[in-house]
């Protein structure tokens, strides 16, 4: 709990969190403005889902930054050594430091989008699971990306390298890995989709835009080949989980193996 | 209190402690002294269970130092060179979230006397972003006399410190009558002031001398034995 005070009094009084939720909050009005000409009953799934394209490029790497220059600070501050030399260790410090994170970011942009739900009343009829279910998953994927921004965050040792390692992941998921999948996919067949299919839900991106256009309706299962079935061989949520889980176990298993006490800077 | 048998340190090829004996009796300050890049922070880290021993042991007011045992923690309390805690936490904040982080819960009473004898209690809700360096550096010994660690491990405790920020710095380590402190250090001046004892690295062999061996041994100005 105390880590969690602790990393809100700091950001309520930095300008990096207030930073990033401006960037959300804007984004969130310029595309509620743009959307006023669409139908009233129609529309509010259509503004959801252009919303998440938008944010889609900032959450991630907004949140790898948040996440490895919080981890990174207590490092140049020296305050981790001296949180290790007494009863932590790094998993427990770790541990501690990723829940105030997704606390510190989850609350306010939980809160920003509450308050944008109001505004949506006035233009659309609302379909309150389909926002619940976009919240989630702008939440996900805000999680995802800060355990892999605490990861970076442990293993740098100045600010430079946190720079380019997050730009890095954040160019990886967004353009690299679907580089890699298209480059295989003459060869998917019957036999190997599943493994097609577990390598692109690898890629949070695409796990969380399949559970958020699922949740919403776009897509319909209900009349696939064999091979899009073979593909899709679970629902999307457990798609989703199984994503979340495994970059929060990896990214949480690199940091305390790779972790790194001091930073240069 | 502080006991070290056959240290070894090495890093690839190159041996930066070799074979390290020394024993820190209860209630000496001991300077750790040697050149740049001669080993003390190895030394220190290698005390507080940061860097585990490639050859011998460590112990800790009786406990021994290693990743399995937590007991020895509780005897130490240390302040690495050039620390900055959270900048735009207040004093109070700072000491309280160390307090519940070692202790998990702030014994209000207890910051406000350990503030006073550090003489920042007057400034204990300024951002400590807005502290002068050796403010910074008493808020730091506030921290590490809170956890009432009877060893403390001080690395250049007045480094980059105004000599008025220094002297402020020694007079609260001076009034230190209960603790065992050991303290790296260049400062001549201040380890003459307030030490008991030198640990002596050079060439990654320690040495412990007391102050006038020290500097007799040196050719320093002391009374050599």
């Amino acid at each position: 709990m105390h880590y969690i005070w602790k990393e809100w009094k700091e950001n309520l009084r930095g300008k990096g969190l207030w930073l990033s939720l401006s960037i959300i909050a804007l984004i969130s009005v310029s595309i509620l403005f743009r959307s006023t000409a669409l139908s009233f009953d129609k529309g509010f799934y259509v503004l959801l889902i252009n919303l998440f394209d938008s944010l889609i490029y900032f959450i991630p790497i907004l949140c790898l930054f948040i996440g490895a220059f919080s981890i990174f600070q207590e490092k140049e501050q020296k305050t981790l050594i001296m949180l290790l030399t007494k009863k932590d260790n790094y998993q427990s410090f770790l541990w501690k430091k990723s829940l105030a994170l997704y606390t510190i970011v989850l609350a306010p942009l939980l809160a920003w989008f509450f308050v944008y739900l109001a505004f949506l009343k006035f233009n659309f009829v609302i379909d309150g699971k389909g926002y619940l279910v976009f919240v989630l998953s702008i939440a996900l994927l805000a999680i995802v990306f800060l355990q892999m921004g605490a990861c970076i965050g442990s293993f740098c040792r100045s600010r430079m390298q946190i720079v380019g390692a997050a730009v890095f992941v954040w160019f990886y998921f967004f353009f690299m890995h679907d580089f890699i999948l298209l480059s295989v996919l003459p060869n998917v067949s019957a036999d190997n989709v599943i493994w097609f299919s577990l390598a692109y839900f690898l890629n949070p991106l695409e796990a969380v835009r399949m559970f958020l256009e699922t949740g919403m309706g776009v897509y319909s299962f209900g009349h696939m080949s064999n091979l899009l079935q073979a593909f899709m061989w679970t629902k999307p949520a457990y798609f989703l989980i199984g994503n979340l889980a495994f970059w929060l176990i990896v990214s949480y298993l690199i940091a305390i193996l790779f972790h790194r006490k001091e930073g240069n800077e | 209190m502080i006991s070290v048998k056959n240290l070894n340190q090495s890093f690839g090829k190159k041996i930066v402690l070799d074979d390290v004996n020394i024993e820190i009796e209860p209630f000496e300050i001991c300077a750790l002294v040697g050149r740049n890049g001669a080993g003390k922070s190895t030394f220190i880290n290698s005390l507080l269970g940061l860097l585990p021993a490639h050859e011998g042991t460590i112990s800790i007011n009786g406990c021994p130092v290693n990743a399995k045992t937590q007991e020895w923690k509780k005897s130490i309390a240390y302040l690495p060179e050039k620390f900055m805690l959270y900048p735009l936490l207040t004093g109070y904040e700072n000491m309280k979230f160390f307090a519940e982080a070692i202790f998990k819960k702030a014994d209000e009473s207890r910051i406000e006397s350990v503030l006073r004898s550090v003489r920042l209690w007057d400034d204990r809700n300024e951002p400590i972003k807005k502290y002068s360096k050796g403010m910074l550096q008493r808020l730091g010994l506030a921290v590490t006399l809170y956890q009432d660690a009877k060893i403390l491990i001080l690395d250049e405790p007045t480094s980059g410190i105004d000599p008025i920020g220094r002297v402020e710095i020694l007079e609260v380590l001076k009034s230190l009558h209960d603790k065992t402190i050991l303290l790296s250090s260049h400062h001549l001046d201040e380890i003459k002031q307030i030490c008991t004892h030198v640990a002596y690295l050079n060439e990654g062999k320690m040495t412990k001398y007391t102050v006038a061996e020290f500097l007799a041994a040196q050719n320093l100005g002391g009374t050599g034995s």
